[in-house]
């Protein structure tokens, strides 16, 4: 069985349940605002019309125009081809030179990177504004979901950690992982052992080199361990980089675009299931030694209740 | 002194007109956002409940709470569903709670007159039911986090970005939570599909 059939196709309120609904809730409405109690507004609701409002998002426009050409971001339409008959020796070449620039890296106090995150095939999730996150070294993070205004205005909004669960990255601080192994197999036996689910190992060393803020020499063991996987392949260059495809393991799939000039990765395409392809495009990971401003979190978006 | 009356008059008149029109200002963006929502907010209650009539009251419920937290709304019109089925998400923890606490609100008003639904959509609803009577089970065994995310970016659609605002974590942590997530649904879907064929033989 497919997972997406695992849900039932949804179905709309009948009129009649919607009406009953939206005749409570005016009961609701009218009875707070008969009492005075009538909700904070003047804030913009979704529909961002104001005249200061339009400059501000076509001024975030430009900018987040200006990041991805700056950034010469590739352009991957769903899962790579597969290339048939490239020897794995290409491809281990593009991960171990990535891993010689990633061994000069220089940690500063924060890794910070920003993503663009499309899934395609699943309903209507088409790729969002850039997600921009900054992690201090204790796993601190700091995230703007609604990045527009972050890019707008350079500041980032402040969500302290304490969320991550045993399985997640946003556990793997710096100052943990830094006394992680350096050599491949002993990295890929400590990622084993961290990750208790151990059903997806590739997608761990992937998230080393972009998303955990790992030292240089974790880094590079990362990619050393991914060129010795089996069945690795060179699919060709596409803008932004070099492209290795590396079979399913236990996770599915996954295609990595290498830019050559700096080893990072460029982007990342991976299938967690046959018919679902994620696309992850990185318009910045780098170590930076100041946080932007800083805006608190219950002054935009707070989404926790 | 008559004056300074007249003109204080003016001023609560013109204070209240004011208010009047925040009031209703906001009523209308509140009943655009029910009318955009609605199904899809009904839709992810039924997919975690498996019972539309009970996914009916958590979406009242909802959009309930959505009214009383509305100075808490996000700005972003890509903000408005998230928003929203985090405030389901909370209804779904307790089930009980949120009828109850919001019995009263829905007791107000009755329930419309049983106007028959077409026979075929009657009949999705029921076949609906089943299915998903087949699939909580699957979907308990996996871990909570995980099967939050799966309902949100499989089951509702959601992009990575704003099931990560809805959940409240960052946008890799929900890349993770779903990477692992579909891999041990699928290991799941696996054992049960044998399990059924098991039975058969």
């Amino acid at each position: 069985m497919d997972i997406k059939e695992l849900f039932p196709p949804p179905q709309r309120l009948a009129p009649g349940q919607q009406e009953r609904i939206r005749r409570v809730l005016l009961d609701e409405i009218s009875r707070a605002t008969a009492s005075g109690r009538a909700r904070r507004t003047g804030r913009r609701w979704w529909v961002i019309a104001a005249p200061a409002t339009a400059a501000a998002a076509v001024t975030a426009l430009a900018v987040t125009l200006a990041v991805l050409a700056s950034a010469a971001s590739p352009v991957i339409e769903g899962p790579a081809p597969r290339s048939a008959g490239t020897p794995p020796q290409a491809a281990r070449q593009i991960l171990l030179a990535a891993a010689a620039k990633v061994a000069q890296q220089h940690p500063g106090k924060y890794w910070h990177f920003s993503f663009t995150s499309e899934t395609i095939n699943i309903s209507d999730s088409g790729g969002g504004p850039p997600v921009d996150q900054w992690v201090d070294h204790k796993g601190t993070w700091w995230t703007n979901p609604e990045c527009k205004q972050g890019l707008t205005d350079g500041a980032v909004m402040y969500m302290a950690g304490g969320l991550s669960d045993a399985l997640d990255t946003t556990k793997l601080t710096y100052n943990l992982v830094k006394h992680w192994p350096t050599d491949p197999a002993g990295l890929t036996a400590r990622i084993a052992s961290y990750d208790s689910a151990k059903n997806d190992d590739l997608a761990a060393l992937a998230e080393l080199e972009t998303e955990v803020p790992a030292p240089p020499g974790v880094r590079a063991a990362a990619y050393r361990a991914m060129a010795a996987l089996p069945g690795v392949q060179y699919q060709g260059t596409v803008k932004g980089g070099r492209t290795v495809y590396i079979p399913p393991r236990d996770g599915g799939p996954m295609v990595l675009v290498i830019n050559p000039a700096t080893g990072l990765i460029h982007a990342e395409s991976w299938q967690p299931e046959p018919n679902i392809t994620s696309v992850d495009t990185y318009l910045v990971a780098q170590w930076a030694n100041h946080l932007p401003k800083v805006i608190p979190r219950n002054k935009y978006y707070c989404s926790r209740h | 002194m008559g004056s300074g009356h007249n003109q204080g008059m003016r001023a609560a008149h013109i204070v209240g007109d004011g208010q009047a029109a925040v009031a209703a200002s906001a009523r209308d963006r509140f009943s655009a956002l029910y009318e955009q929502h609605c199904h899809a907010v009904y839709n992810h209650c039924f997919r975690r409940v498996g019972s539309w009539s009970l996914a009916e009251e958590i979406t009242a419920a909802t959009f309930l709470t959505a009214w009383r937290r509305w100075d808490t709304a996000p700005e972003a019109a890509d903000g408005a569903l998230p928003w929203l089925l985090a405030i389901a998400n909370n209804m779904l923890r307790n089930t009980n709670r949120a009828q109850r606490r919001y019995a009263a609100a829905l007791a107000r008003i009755e329930r419309p007159g049983v106007v028959a639904d077409p026979a075929e959509t009657v009949a999705a609803r029921v076949d609906a039911e089943r299915q998903m009577a087949a699939a909580l089970p699957i979907m308990g065994r996996l871990p909570a986090r995980q099967r939050a995310v799966i309902e949100l970016c499989v089951g509702a659609g959601l992009t990575v970005s704003q099931a990560a605002a809805a959940l409240g974590v960052p946008a890799g942590t929900v890349k993770s939570r779903l990477s692992r997530g579909l891999s041990r649904l699928r290991q799941e879907l696996s054992r049960h599909e044998l399990g059924q064929l098991d039975e058969r033989t």
